[in-house]
């Protein structure tokens, strides 16, 4: 309760109020902008909170995490372009509702179940989080280094058709992150007499290069065509009670859904919405009219993705090991604020984590009205040419890289990173496994050591320990799923002849 | 160059540099640590660079089976012109502080973008550059690097 009453505290000042308001006014600015998207989001106000109080700091990401995935859903409904890969399914009803006319009533339901969503998942969290972290005090080395691998291994998976290409991207991660000063002998490694590396690769330069500037670049080789988007007027409409009454079930599995996947490692707010559109296309009320304009994909869709912002913490804060890119940011963030690395939030820093439930209660009220208030001036956002807008991403990613340390060798880190993000990507590599890889690699390099020492030197009895042997099991079938499907693949297609 | 044979030629190139650190694992500056059973500096990224020599041998390998897509070389052009841009933005910012580039680059890269509305564009550079400027250095508190030729920026 004291720490409840401190959280409160913290949350209770004008800066935090603030960053609140500007963190979900910006977010959903910046989702409505197609390509920008959490991610860069983010990394554009990391250098900003440098020189902020942990809370407020907290505060603004949080507001620009949730509002960007609500703000691409106005795009999606508008231009039919989500702003963000999340709000992809919701283009699928929003946009031809739009067409016929009733866009202020698209934007109402998406506002409304997204709004839904967002608290129902804070709930989740608030449950969740607490439960987890005291199952993890059974958790040794051993058990964290299972979980290290098996969220890794999770991250690479959902890399459709490139799960080759994911694992190599988390190894290259976990690599990376060991440069530098080894922590436990104190040796160098990987410096090659360079007493700049002896500090190894700092993480928030790497996370701007690979995500904001290698967006740049990918741009710029696309030749994207500026375009006048936006002619219509936009307004707001709620839906009455009696359409949402017989939708009240499919909100609540949309949210369930959303909420279950958003824990996960790795997998994030765009498949929680297609699994939710997908079964809203097998149960819904209206399932029939799915695709042409129907509120029941919207509530589905919109639901689920917002739905995964609250639950996507519960790793992050309860065990320390971040599900997306997002939550890497924020834990970075929270390192750079003074918060231990090693250990997670809930058992060291109570009243921050139930000042982060708050801030997630006020960002989601905030944007049911900072939606129907603002729908109109957030759609003329997307008139703003886009090599003007990447130019000034850039600037501001820039400073985020170097504001970290005032380093210069920060800079070339985000540019190296960033150059190296643009050539992965082009070769079809996904770039969420390497962050997540460099965030893990010192957890799992640090409770592998551990626990061969608890082991006396033995790697077999790693398997020896319950959680940990369930760990390895799913881990493996994970990794040797996609093998067998193919092979299965294989043999279905020879079978006839 | 088409995308599927590209991503064969990253997976190799990887293999490469991967067996070379491999094999600089073995240098004597790491052999220091022998006391430490076998569980010294290199243990942890011996395990990884094994896991990255197979992996980027898979992708390798996936690579060569699969079909190809032609690719704009002009729009490959233009990302380099980006890059480079960047890089020379980012090398400059060390010994000509931050407003210059920052002018300079706000300038130069909505164009090579394909955005020609120059008075917009050189408006918008100097404008943005002092404020950002501006905002880091004077509201931030974050210092920003500063040029060898003037006092202030």
């Amino acid at each position: 309760m004291e720490a409840f009453s401190l959280g409160l505290e913290h949350v209770l000042t004008l800066s935090a109020l603030l960053a609140i308001l500007v963190g979900t006014v910006l977010g959903v600015a910046v989702g409505v902008l197609p390509g920008l998207g959490s991610v860069i989001g983010i990394t554009m106000v990391l250098p900003f909170t440098f020189s902020m109080e942990q809370i407020p700091a907290l505060a603004l990401m949080l507001g620009i995490y949730c509002g960007s995935v609500y703000g691409g859903s106005i795009s999606a409904i508008m231009i039919n372009t989500p702003g963000t890969p999340q709000a992809a399914a919701t283009a699928l009803d929003g946009f031809p509702m739009a067409q016929r006319g009733d866009a202020d009533l698209a934007l109402g339901w998406t506002t409304a179940a997204s709004v839904i969503g967002g608290l129902f998942s804070v709930l989740v969290l608030i449950i969740a989080a607490p439960q987890l972290a005291a199952f993890s005090l059974n958790f040794t080395a051993i058990e964290y280094f299972a979980l290290g691998i098996f969220a890794l291994i999770c991250i690479a998976n959902v890399s459709r058709g490139a799960m080759a290409k994911g694992l190599l991207a988390g190894a290259i991660g976990l690599f990376l992150a060991t440069i530098g000063v080894d922590h436990v002998t104190g040796d160098m490694r990987f410096t090659f007499g360079s007493f700049e590396m002896t500090a190894g690769i700092s993480l928030i330069p790497a996370i701007v290069g690979l995500f904001a500037l290698s967006e740049v670049f990918i741009r710029a080789s696309e030749s994207t065509v500026v375009k006048e988007l936006v002619t219509h007027k936009v307004g707001f409409r709620l839906p009455p009670w009696s359409e949402w009454r017989p939708r009240l079930w499919l909100l609540f599995k949309s949210c369930t859904i959303g909420s279950f996947v958003g824990t996960l490692p790795g997998t994030g707010a765009a498949t929680a919405a297609f699994i939710a559109y997908g079964e809203a296309k097998r149960s819904a009320p209206h399932k029939e009219k799915l695709g042409t304009g129907e509120p029941d994909g919207l509530v589905a869709a919109e639901s689920a993705n917002n739905a995964v912002t609250g639950s996507a913490m519960v790793p992050t804060l309860a065990l320390g090991i971040p599900g997306d890119p997002v939550t890497a940011v924020m834990r970075g963030t929270f390192i750079v604020h003074g918060l231990s690395s090693s250990a997670p939030p809930i058992t060291e820093n109570l009243d921050l984590v139930y000042a982060v439930f708050l801030i997630l209660v006020a960002v989601n009220i905030l944007m049911f009205f900072v939606g129907a208030l603002g729908a109109q001036v957030f759609t003329r956002a997307l008139r703003v040419p886009e090599p003007l807008l990447m130019t000034m991403v850039t600037v501001i990613a820039i400073v985020g890289a170097y504001g970290v340390r005032g380093n210069p060798l920060d800079l070339a880190t985000a540019f190296v990173a960033g150059v190296g993000g643009f050539v992965l990507r082009k070769a079809g590599f996904p770039l969420a496994p390497l962050v997540i890889g460099m965030v893990l690699s010192q957890m799992i390099e640090n409770s592998l050591r551990q626990g061969l020492l608890l082991t006396r030197g033995s790697f077999l009895a790693f398997f020896e320990r319950p959680i940990a042997l369930t760990l390895f099991i799913i881990t493996a079938v994970m990794l040797v799923w996609p093998l067998v499907r193919y092979l299965r693949r294989r043999k279905s297609l020879k079978g006839p002849s | 160059m088409a995308k599927t044979s590209f991503s064969s030629v990253i997976g190799g190139l990887i293999l490469l540099t991967t067996a070379f650190l491999i094999w600089h694992t073995f240098d004597d500056v790491y052999q220091t640590s022998l006391l430490t059973a076998g569980r010294g500096p290199v243990f942890f990224p011996r395990i990884v660079l094994g896991a990255m020599a197979v992996f980027s041998l898979i992708v390798m390998v996936e690579g060569l089976g699969e079909t190809c897509e032609p690719v704009s070389l002009s729009a490959f052009a233009v990302a380099g012109l980006a890059v480079a841009l960047t890089g020379a933005y980012i090398f400059s910012i060390n010994w000509a502080g931050f407003v210059i580039p920052t002018v300079l680059f706000t300038a130069l890269l909505p164009f090579v973008l394909g955005y020609k509305k120059w008075k917009t564009v050189l408006t918008i550079s100097v404008i943005y550059a002092f404020a950002v400027w501006y905002i880091f250095e004077k509201v931030f508190l974050i210092i920003l690097p500063s040029s060898p030729w003037f006092e202030v920026i």
